[in-house]
């Protein structure tokens, strides 16, 4: 296939993501309010706002960095989709995951986050670099569970490709990670509900305290480009994780319904539970998702 | 030939003499005086070069016309003539020193100065051991009378302190003497020794008697407060004489009894003089007061001397090496203590704080610290090499605990002599203004002419050094004679003849992984010297110290035998630790950054005492194969090699050092200096490889020092407030990458390693520049006091972006492949929990690079900071330099990844399983497989990263520009950025969770370590009550206690 | 033997006086004692019971040799010692000697011959 194509169909897999995640969004919003006892919007809303925002005629900059922020953003969203195989066996839906490994997804991921927090930084708003600051603390925090799972699998499967870890999840769903390796996909599950900055992990865009956190100084088509991001980040770390640990997608049925219960496991959580606070959070997760990826971890060295 | 009773009559005719002549005119006595010591010194001269001709001349001479045991026999062969050739120069220098008081005083003290170095010339001369006793008695009559040249009350009465000892020890050698004598029948000192030992006790205690009465005079510690107090009273130019031609002369006779010495006897004074050494030196710390400390020096020095002695005699080393060690070490002693006696003759206060009065003074600063750093046995003075062959000959024959007693002893001494140097060369002294009285510059240029001269000599013709060992020096010598022309004209030169040495003498001569090395030291520097043309005037000591260390670390890859390795070792260390020392609040830093070095060193010396001798001319990369290197050894070499890294638990020194220097040295120091380590980690690792696996105990545990390291030096950056300690810990934290990745022992580690090295050079040097022009602009290195530069500095902000993402792995940048490759290798070895631990240290370096580049560049500008500009130039050519080579190895990450594979398969072969698809790397372990293709993560990211950008442009062109305020704040408007601007304690709520992991615990026990020493020291001290009988009951004690170690009865 | 024991005794008298008087004058006399035992000593040393003069007239018969110049035939106090302990006396006036200045000097100065005076300089 001739790079064009690749770019293609890259654009097609990229425009099914962010259509699923905004979706996904919506439903979430939705369950949140049913949960509260509010009507909530309708599930199109991330789409209505997304238009609106881009249309907005008026915008105010703070500076280079702080204009570049959402691009950088979006950038790694899409960038780290753009690395995830996401239909096993399908030449289209494999994006550039010729690219490299998981570890290239894993930091990736910080891409997007770093050029974010650099535009936040500079809209000079406390709340932003606040929120920065303790979305920081808290990721180191989440990523050890995460990378002793990671590493977890790689003894597992003896590779970090992650279309050879799908591949040997084929079979039978008796296959998949969650069923030969609970452990590991316990502590990336747990470490999933810190990345998804949900209760009781959501210090970080803290709604009361600070609103929304960094994007505080964000409006109209910045605002569109972040919101936009959040469909298609989102939809690509729930990619993964279904790749790694629930046997992939061979169509995209499949994926939708996956990536459907993996993050209602979030947005369960979510609703049910108040808020840690950021110190809180740390321990939490270097107490018991860590020492459930270290056994795993162990389980599969020894 | 000259008969030396010449010599003797001459000195004895010009005593008489100068006392007629000095009625006549003063100048034509002191006339007279300095044509006889001119005169001794031609006919020693003589005298050496009559026995270069004729090796097998008679050199002893008779007196009266009797044969050996009958009359006294006078020696003058070819070490006495050099020593008296030395003693006699010694002592012209020392007289022009004291021609001020001599033209005052008159013919008495020019006799009698006459009459010392008589004394001390006759003691060289003699073989006969009651002469001895009558030179030995001349030479301290004279002295002692010389003390009253300075008549106030504490010079008179450490005068008599003195000579109550003085008298007591002579006596105790005659006593010995005699007995002697009534056991043998003769007082010819070369017929006692052909003499077989005389079994009865009384014999044994005769000569106890001897050594007793002329070590006493060699001032023991403890038995030495006597002679400590007329140092610190009597007048310098005296105390020069003292420590340097009394203690030379004694020295020698010392040198001529000891094989008459039973083998405990031997044992005992051996031990003794180690103590002395030791416990001299340990004292030595809490002394504030300089002829003092040089008092307490002489002492261990003098311990030193003997001890080297007694133990290679008892080591049965042959004859002409132990000559040059204790010639090493004696000649180093002597001209450097006689300079520094001299130069506290010039000071005003003793107090060491006053001494910085020294720094403008413009050429004693220069004798000083060249006489510190000679007596401290560094490269290239005499002691070095003689302490070197010393340590050698000590390893050689397994005796390791007057080894381990000789490095503990060096390691005090480093504390005190650079304390003092630090006092006077840091800038945290103000200097008043020194009057220095022409005249006394003579003898202080004429010992550091000396000393300089025979180093070079030593190095250029000792066996086991190649030419280029001395380039540093020469470097250092060129660049410090120029070192008054501006920095611009001293920097090209130095960028200049580095980059012809390293072109075309360092690279052709090296093997692949020598040449990244080569690339990594010298390259590194020289990209990083632009920095230092900042500077618009001369920058004194800057460039001199800079060329040392480049030049030395050149060194450090070429080196082929032992010597050459270490003595580049300690170049570079003594180059840093001058730049260090240049810092504004660099003394405490750089003292630390000296003892730990040293301390390291001394490892590595006992180290490479174990293995045997290398080959010269061939890199010791290449050679490391055949060296049969011991665990112990190893182990040894390695702590050496982890306390320049910084390993945790070694660290204490780290962010002192890297901090506290100048902005640009410290960007140098940790980006370039530390890569010094890495290349001895390596050569180490070298020595072990296919003999120690990489899952050996060993190993694993080199593996978690190594995240260990990562891990705590990660931690402790977030909770720095200075930007450079900051970053000093962040430099910690990479090297304990390196040293995980070389712990594998695979080839995927260590081309990891190397990778993360020369990485961690690139983008560490990079950040240190562009912050060393936010330093230099903003005047603080406080980052809660900067803020929203970003406007005002762009260029330094895209480098920091730059170093930061390279720093922390995000692709597409080079900083992804170091990741990469440190995780692949980790796992693929099963160091999985290893790989954890670097991984989450990794993701903690997010935090401390965001707290740079957020309170630095972003947030708040603070109006005290509104008319910040951006740095000059020269801080941005290196920038730019290193943004190329980032970009150069992101986009073609082959550039640098396959020749690090083949300098690494050089030494471990690359697996199958390792390959290039073009731009793909691929990993097919059976353990583990992967793949990295960082030509398309870069074309990916940019065209992820324009589309959207485009889309930006095109909906939001126009974003108006607002000021600095206008921000929502929750319905607020704030009004001052002081409290807006989010950074000072930014991540207490990380405090609050793992704070607890960093509390200075380490910090705490060396500094514990420091004050239990000091006390100790200062206990001890107190033997010195000051009281002339205490010091007699000293002596007597000592003896017994000496005495009964013999364990005769 | 008396003169050995005699300059043994000395010795001690006079080491005894050097550490436990405070006066100077009476150290710098304890050790000139000191000094004098020690020549009693030496001289102690060289004594032969018996023995004559070393001095070659007719009560001590010697002959030639070739090597070493002349050989004793009978006992003769051995006369090294007794050189020896003139040079040491001479050497032991001149310490003595310049000691006693030296005080004389320490007193102009400070008005004291208390050595418990002079301990300014000390650690």
């Amino acid at each position: 296939m001739n790079l064009a194509y690749k770019i293609f169909w890259a654009f097609i897999s990229l425009g099914v993501v962010t259509v699923w995640g905004l979706t996904l969004n919506g439903i979430v919003h939705k369950i949140f309010a049913r949960v509260q006892g509010r009507l909530g919007p309708p599930v199109w809303q991330p789409f209505l706002d997304i238009i609106k925002n881009n249309s907005i005629r008026t915008a105010i900059s703070h500076g280079v960095m702080f204009y570049l922020g959402p691009v950088f953003r979006i950038a790694g969203g899409i960038g780290t989709y753009m690395f995830i195989p996401v239909l096993f066996g399908s030449v289209y839906f494999s994006n550039f995951s010729m690219s490299g490994d998981v570890l290239l997804v894993m930091y990736f991921i910080f891409f997007g986050q770093l050029g974010m927090a650099l535009g936040a930084g500079e809209g000079g708003h406390p709340y932003s670099a606040i929120a920065v600051s303790r979305g920081l603390a808290q990721m180191t925090a989440f990523e050890v569970p995460f990378a002793l799972s990671v590493i977890s699998l790689a003894l597992q499967y003896k590779t970090l490709s992650i279309t050879e870890i799908v591949a040997a999840q084929q079979g039978s769903f008796l296959n998949w990670t969650l069923f030969t390796n609970p452990l590991a996909v316990i502590a990336a599950m747990i470490a999933m509900l810190g990345m998804n900055m949900y209760n009781p992990f959501s210090l970080v865009i803290a709604p009361q305290e600070i609103p929304i956190g960094p994007p505080t100084e964000y409006q109209a088509s910045f605002l569109g480009l972040l919101a936009t991001n959040r469909g298609i980040f989102g939809g690509a770390k729930l990619v993964l994780f279904m790749n790694l640990y629930f046997g992939g997608a061979t169509n995209l049925v499949e994926l939708i319904v996956k990536t459907f219960w993996i993050y209602m496991l979030s947005v369960f959580v979510g609703a049910a539970y108040p808020r840690f606070r950021t110190e809180d959070s740390i321990r939490f997760f270097l107490k018991y998702p860590t020492a459930l990826g270290i056994i795993s971890v162990l389980l599969f060295s020894l | 030939m000259v008969n030396p009773l010449v010599i003797i009559a001459m000195f004895l005719g010009a005593v008489f003499l100068i006392a007629l002549l000095d009625k006549i005119g003063r100048s034509l006595s002191m006339t007279l005086m300095f044509m006889v010591l001119t005169a001794s010194c031609i006919m020693s001269v003589w005298q050496i070069t009559q026995l270069f001709g004729n090796s097998g001349a008679a050199t002893d001479y008779i007196t009266a016309g009797f044969r050996a045991p009958l009359s006294i026999v006078l020696r003058f062969g070819f070490l006495e003539a050099i020593l008296v050739l030395i003693l006699n120069l010694l002592g012209m220098l020392g007289a022009i020193y004291l021609g001020k008081e001599f033209c005052e005083q008159g013919a008495k003290p020019i006799a009698l100065y006459l009459t010392a170095i008589l004394g001390a010339t006759g003691l060289i001369l003699t073989r006969d051991i009651f002469n001895t006793f009558v030179f030995l008695e001349i030479l301290s009559i004279a002295t002692y009378a010389l003390i009253a040249i300075k008549q106030d009350k504490n010079s008179l009465a450490a005068g008599i302190k003195y000579m109550l000892a003085g008298g007591l020890s002579s006596s105790l050698f005659l006593v010995g003497v005699v007995f002697a004598y009534r056991f043998t029948g003769t007082l010819n000192i070369d017929v006692w020794l052909g003499m077989p030992q005389v079994p009865k006790a009384g014999y044994q205690v005769a000569v106890f008697l001897v050594a007793m009465g002329l070590f006493i005079e060699l001032k023991p510690f403890p038995a030495n407060g006597w002679a400590l107090d007329l140092y610190q009273s009597a007048h310098s130019g005296l105390g020069a004489i003292i420590s340097s031609v009394n203690t030379a002369a004694l020295l020698y006779v010392f040198y001529k009894v000891i094989p008459l010495f039973s083998p405990t006897l031997l044992a005992v004074i051996t031990g003794a003089g180690l103590a002395s050494f030791i416990l001299a030196n340990l004292v030595a710390l809490r002394q504030q007061n300089a002829k003092r400390l040089l008092g307490y020096s002489s002492t261990s020095q003098t311990g030193l001397i003997i001890f080297a002695m007694g133990a290679m005699l008892q080591l049965k080393v042959p004859s002409e090496l132990s000559l040059m060690v204790v010639f090493g070490l004696l000649i180093t002693n002597l001209l450097a203590k006689s300079g520094l006696f001299w130069l506290s003759g010039i000071m005003q206060s003793q107090g060491l704080k006053s001494w910085a009065d020294l720094r403008h003074s413009g050429s004693p600063a220069v004798h000083f610290a060249l006489f510190i750093i000679a007596l401290a046995a560094l490269p290239p003075f005499p002691a070095f090499f003689a302490k070197w062959q010393l340590v050698q000959l000590l390893g050689a024959t397994k005796a390791w605990v007057w080894l381990a007693g000789l490095l503990l002893g060096s390691l005090l001494e480093i504390v005190y002599l650079f304390r003092w140097l630090g006092q006077v060369f840091s800038r945290e002294n103000e200097p008043k203004p020194l009057y220095i009285d022409a005249l006394k510059l003579v003898p202080l240029l004429g010992v550091s002419v000396l000393l300089v001269g025979l180093s070079l000599l030593l190095g250029r013709f000792h066996p086991e050094l190649d030419i280029s060992a001395i380039y540093p020096v020469l470097a250092f010598i060129l660049i410090g004679a120029l070192d008054f022309l501006p920095a611009r004209l001293k920097g090209l030169l130095l960028i200049g003849i580095t980059g012809y040495w390293a072109w075309f003498g360092l690279l052709p001569s090296l093997p692949l992984m020598g040449q990244v090395f080569v690339l990594i030291l010298v390259g590194g520097s020289i990209a990083q010297i632009f920095g230092f043309m900042r500077y618009q005037r001369a920058a004194e000591g800057m460039f001199p110290s800079l060329a040392l260390m480049v030049f030395a670390m050149g060194n450090l890859v070429v080196a082929g035998t032992k010597l050459e390795f270490f003595m580049a070792w300690e170049l570079m260390t003594l180059g840093s630790y001058f730049l260090v020392l240049r810092g504004k609040n660099g003394r405490f830093p750089a003292l630390s950054y000296m003892v730990f070095s040293s301390l390291g060193a001394y490892l590595l010396l006992a180290a490479l005492a174990m293995i045997p001798n290398t080959f010269k001319g061939y890199p010791l990369l290449i050679q490391t194969a055949f060296i049969p290197m011991g665990e112990i050894a190893g182990l040894l070499a390695l702590l050496a090699f982890l306390i320049k890294l910084g390993a945790v638990g070694l660290h204490y020194w780290l962010p002192g050092a890297y901090s506290e220097a100048d902005d640009e040295s410290s960007s140098i120091l940790s980006s370039v200096l530390s890569k010094a380590g890495v290349f001895g980690l390596m050569l180490v690792l070298l020595m072990f490889l296919g003999k120690i696996s990489g899952n050996s105990i060993s190993m694993v545990s080199l593996g978690w020092i190594g995240v260990a390291t990562a891990f705590f030096g990660a931690l402790m950056a977030v909770f720095q407030e200075d930007a450079k300690r900051l970053l000093a810990y962040s430099s910690m934290s990479q090297m304990g990458y390196i040293i995980a990745g070389f712990s594998l022992m695979s080839h995927l580690g260590w081309v990891s390693a190397v990778y993360l090295a020369i990485n961690h050079l690139l983008f560490k040097a990079l950040i240190f520049m562009a912050m060393a022009g936010v330093f230099l602009r903003t005047g603080t290195r406080n980052m809660y006091e900067m803020g929203g530069l970003i406007k005002k500095m762009p260029i330094a902000f895209i480098s920091v972006l730059m170093g930061i993402i390279a720093v922390s792995g995000v692709p597409p940048l080079s900083g992804f492949g170091s990741k990469w490759f440190i995780y692949t290798s980790l796992i693929e070895q099963g160091r999985v929990l290893q790989a954890a631990l670097a991984f989450f240290s990794s993701a903690i370096s997010f935090l401390y690079l965001y707290k740079l580049i957020h309170t630095v560049f972003l947030g708040q500008a603070k109006p005290q900071l509104s008319n910040v500009k951006e740095a000059p130039i020269w801080l941005i050519i290196p920038q730019a330099i290193f943004i190329m080579a980032i970009m150069a190895i992101s986009v073609f990450p082959n550039l640098i990844t396959k020749p690090l594979s083949l300098a690494v398969g050089d030494f471990i072969a690359k697996p199958e399983w390792l390959s290039w698809d073009g731009y793909n790397m691929v990993l097919a372990s059976p353990w583990l497989k992967g793949n990295w293709n960082g030509n398309l993560v870069m074309l990916v990211t940019m065209g992820v990263f324009m589309t959207p950008l485009i889309w930006l442009i095109l909906v939001n062109a126009k974003a108006q520009k607002v000021k600095q305020f206008n921000i929502v704040y929750a319905a607020e408007r704030p009004y001052k950025p002081w409290t807006t601007h989010v950074a000072y304690n930014m991540f207490a709520h990380y405090d609050k969770a793992l704070g607890f992991l960093v509390k200075p615990r380490i910090t705490g026990f060396y500094n514990g370590v420091a004050e239990w020493t000091h006390s100790f020291a200062s206990t001890l001290s107190r033997l010195y009550t000051g009281n002339g009988q205490t010091y007699l009951l000293h002596i007597f004690l000592y003896m017994i206690f000496l005495y009964s170690l013999l364990g005769v009865n | 033997m008396l003169v050995l024991i005699g300059g043994i005794l000395l010795v001690i008298i006079g080491i005894w006086a050097m550490l436990a008087r405070k006066n100077i004058i009476r150290i710098v006399i304890g050790f000139s004692i000191v000094d004098t035992g020690i020549h009693l000593i030496i001289v102690a040393v060289g004594y032969i019971q018996n023995a004559t003069a070393p001095i070659i007239d007719s009560a001590v018969p010697f002959e030639k040799t070739a090597t070493d110049g002349i050989k004793l035939a009978s006992k003769v106090v051995d006369p090294v010692p007794s050189a020896l302990v003139l040079t040491a006396i001479v050497i032991g006036l001149a310490v003595t000697a310049l000691l006693l200045s030296f005080t004389i000097r320490l007193f102009k100065v400070n008005g004291s011959l208390n050595i418990d005076d002079y301990e300014e300089l000390k650690w």
